[in-house]
């Protein structure tokens, strides 16, 4: 995440640069695609102040400050880039999931709500219903014998 | 105090920019250029009270604007 150069220094890393009270960094478009990066944004716009730039074809910068009127450390930077690093491959993994997942999704949803087998299952079901009531009381008529005694009379 | 905000039209729509600074532009003097690429936000007269977070507050402003009209666009 720094910019230190370490032992792995060759594997590509999200490097970043802080000033005093802003952390930025170049995200790849290639990698994290731009509504990956929208949907992490959103979730930082309550907490930070965000700005994208676009140095070049497929990089976005991106700027966050933190709102907080306290002291911004290195640490609180650090800590604040890496917490949108981690959002902005969540923000991916949940797009390629739902990607992979959309026609199965709205098979279930299309199955769910106009399939003849769900239809037969809820007749099914008033029907059971339905049964179950006339075998109590053929007429489905109530009578008093069946609710409890109101002025403490009968046998 | 002026400020000159570039904002790039591959990542800010257009619109949302604008809602940005016609939601601000009782607390500044805030003119819209397009440029190549660009919408350009010239910023004076910032209202004393607010100058400190005026123009971090309007970029946001402006980038939550996007997310959310982008996201409306796509779910119809």
């Amino acid at each position: 995440m720094s910019e230190e150069v370490g032992p792995q220094a060759d594997l590509e890393e999200l490097t970043y640069r802080a000033d005093e009270r802003r952390v930025s960094f170049i995200v790849d478009e290639e990698i994290y695609p731009r509504d990956a990066i929208y949907g992490a944004a959103y979730l930082f716009v309550d907490r930070c102040y965000l700005f994208l730039g676009r140095p070049s074809d497929r990089q976005i910068e991106v700027r966050l400050k933190p709102k907080s009127a306290g002291e911004v450390t290195d640490a609180t930077l650090d800590a604040l880039a890496g917490e949108f690093a981690n959002e902005l491959l969540n923000q991916v993994v949940r797009q390629r999931v739902g990607d992979a997942t959309r026609d199965i999704r709205e098979y279930y949803m299309a199955r769910a709500f106009f399939g003849e087998e769900s239809r037969s299952s809820i007749d099914a079901l008033l029907a059971e219903l339905d049964a179950e009531e006339l075998e109590e009381d053929e007429l489905e008529v109530s009578v008093p014998w069946d609710s409890p005694a109101e002025d403490g009379a009968g046998g | 105090m002026a400020e000159t905000i570039n904002f790039s039209t591959s990542i800010y729509r257009n619109d949302a920019v604008q809602a940005a600074a016609q939601a601000y532009g009782h607390l500044a003097k805030i003119r819209i250029e397009a440029d190549e690429g660009n919408v350009v936000l010239h910023i004076e007269d910032i209202d004393e009270r607010v100058s400190d977070r005026l123009v971090d507050a309007l970029c946001n402003h402006a980038l939550y604007e996007t997310v959310a009209r982008t996201r409306a666009e796509d779910r119809t």
